[in-house]
């Protein structure tokens, strides 16, 4: 990418202004599947987004090219999603959220299904206290491996493993209840 | 302890998470207006009585006055309190409006965790003119969801801030008006590609993806053309030469912050 060229000062450096953008639009839906996983309810998702990527942008120029992305993000959406639950009115998270209308498919029946799996999964998810949910999140849900997310969250390797196994539980009985909840077999 | 000491996710458990994962999570209308409110929340604030003048008070005030309504108010509030206060723990929290809520406490971390880049707030003038004024920020029915908002989007490229009345206009040299011409024009052809990909038209990106090719062979859009380009024929069922193309892209660019975006179209596909 361009090095950002001398501008004077006040100026917005719009090279470096495309590389975040593109880096916004690539990365956009992966920073609101965070948050909402991390118990962002969907009438502020907007706002706590917006607020996270203009944080991100200040720190952008700090981004280690070498690091994964998504990663560096999470850690922003955590943040950002710890600050949020501190508020006392957003500390009673609500679970059956409505989500976003879905796109138009081809496949109506597996678009359904997934939309009530993602249902499904953001209320339980709920259920598993913040810290071990957001380890749960970035090791089964986005892939990373335990020493990346230990470098995230800045914890012990060996916490982010003990976390996975014991929120893996929480999470499958939080499953259990919910299908009962909905009458499900 | 090492990853094949936990044991393997129950086949029911992973089949839910993937198919939590495949649903796509926010519309392009949505990600325009949040975009909307991110380009007028980091674009430098004026000279003159900007919410970045007296420090991260100003620019958690500026933030917290824009904010929009109810939960989505208190939370941008609070966020910029966080992103203001800084890992010394010296968060500033002010409700313009409403009654103050308890003081967001900064955390410590680590320094030098990527937990600590995400928490480290003001460095001084940088979070504020982040922060901004967002009160500076409405266009019906475009950005930002704060209604309060007076002023309307700033230019979306700032051009160097405003000369006060009594001081001396200053010129930029011919070379670096050019160049910001060119960019702009480089700009409005790719967002017309990208454009394209969002509303599922990957066959009018590429025409402007190629019109950017013919007009700008090595402008400082490439990275970004080349990019969209390998999305756009991955959406359009040409795979094999969105794989070919990807291929030729990751020499090119190995560290591109487009490689997950591009990744994830050649695994989606159409």
């Amino acid at each position: 990418m361009s090095g950002a060229a001398e501008q004077p000062a006040g100026a917005v450096d719009t090279g470096s202004l495309e590389e975040f953008r593109s880096m916004f639009d690539a990365e956009f839906s992966y920073v609101c599947r965070a948050l909402r996983r991390l118990g962002v309810r969907s009438a502020d998702l907007e706002d706590v987004a917006q607020e996270l990527f203009i944080t991100v942008h200040a720190k952008f120029v700090d981004y280690d090219r070498q690091r994964p992305i998504r990663s560096w993000l999470f850690a922003f959406a955590f943040r950002a999603a710890s600050n949020y639950h501190r508020l006392a009115r957003h500390r009673r998270e609500v679970s059956g959220t409505p989500l976003s209308e879905p796109p138009s498919t081809d496949d109506p029946e597996g678009a359904l299904a997934d939309r009530q799996a993602q249902q499904l999964v953001l209320t339980a998810l709920q259920s598993v206290p913040f810290e071990r949910r957001s380890v749960l999140i970035m090791h089964d849900i986005d892939g990373f491996t335990a020493p990346e997310v230990a470098e995230t969250l800045s914890i012990p390797v060996n916490t982010v493993y003990s976390r996975v196994r014991i929120a893996r539980g929480e999470l499958e009985r939080a499953l259990r209840r919910e299908r009962l909840r909905r009458g499900e077999p | 302890m090492t990853e094949d000491s936990l044991e393997p996710l129950d086949p029911e458990l992973r089949r839910l998470l993937a198919a939590e994962a495949r649903f796509p999570a926010e519309s392009a209308a949505t990600r325009a207006r949040v975009w909307a409110g991110v380009e007028a929340g980091i674009a430098p604030t004026p000279p003159d009585g900007g919410g970045g003048a007296d420090g991260g008070t100003s620019g958690a005030t500026g933030a917290a006055s824009g904010a929009g309504t109810g939960a989505g108010k208190l939370a941008s509030v609070a966020l910029a309190a966080f992103a203001a206060g800084g890992i010394s723990g010296a968060a500033i929290y002010h409700a313009s409006v409403e009654p103050p809520e308890p003081s967001v406490v900064q955390v410590p971390v680590p320094e030098g965790s990527q937990l600590s880049d995400a928490g480290a707030g003001a460095d001084g003038p940088g979070d504020e003119a982040a922060i901004a004024d967002s009160s500076a920020s409405s266009d019906a029915g475009t950005a930002v969801r704060r209604p309060e908002a007076a002023s309307a989007l700033p230019e979306r490229r700032r051009s160097p801030t405003q000369p006060r009345a009594d001081q001396p206009t200053s010129e930029e040299p011919p070379a670096a008006e050019a160049d910001r011409s060119q960019l702009a024009r480089e700009r409005a052809i790719i967002e017309v590609a990208r454009a394209g990909i969002a509303r599922g038209h990957p066959g009018s990106a590429l025409s402007a993806l190629d019109r950017h090719a013919r007009e700008f062979p090595h402008g400082r859009l490439a990275e970004e053309r080349d990019g969209l380009r390998i999305i756009a024929l991955a959406k359009a069922g040409r795979s094999s030469e969105a794989e070919n193309e990807a291929a030729r892209f990751r020499d090119r660019y190995p560290n591109s912050l487009l490689r997950p975006a591009i990744e994830a179209a050649l695994g989606s596909g159409p």
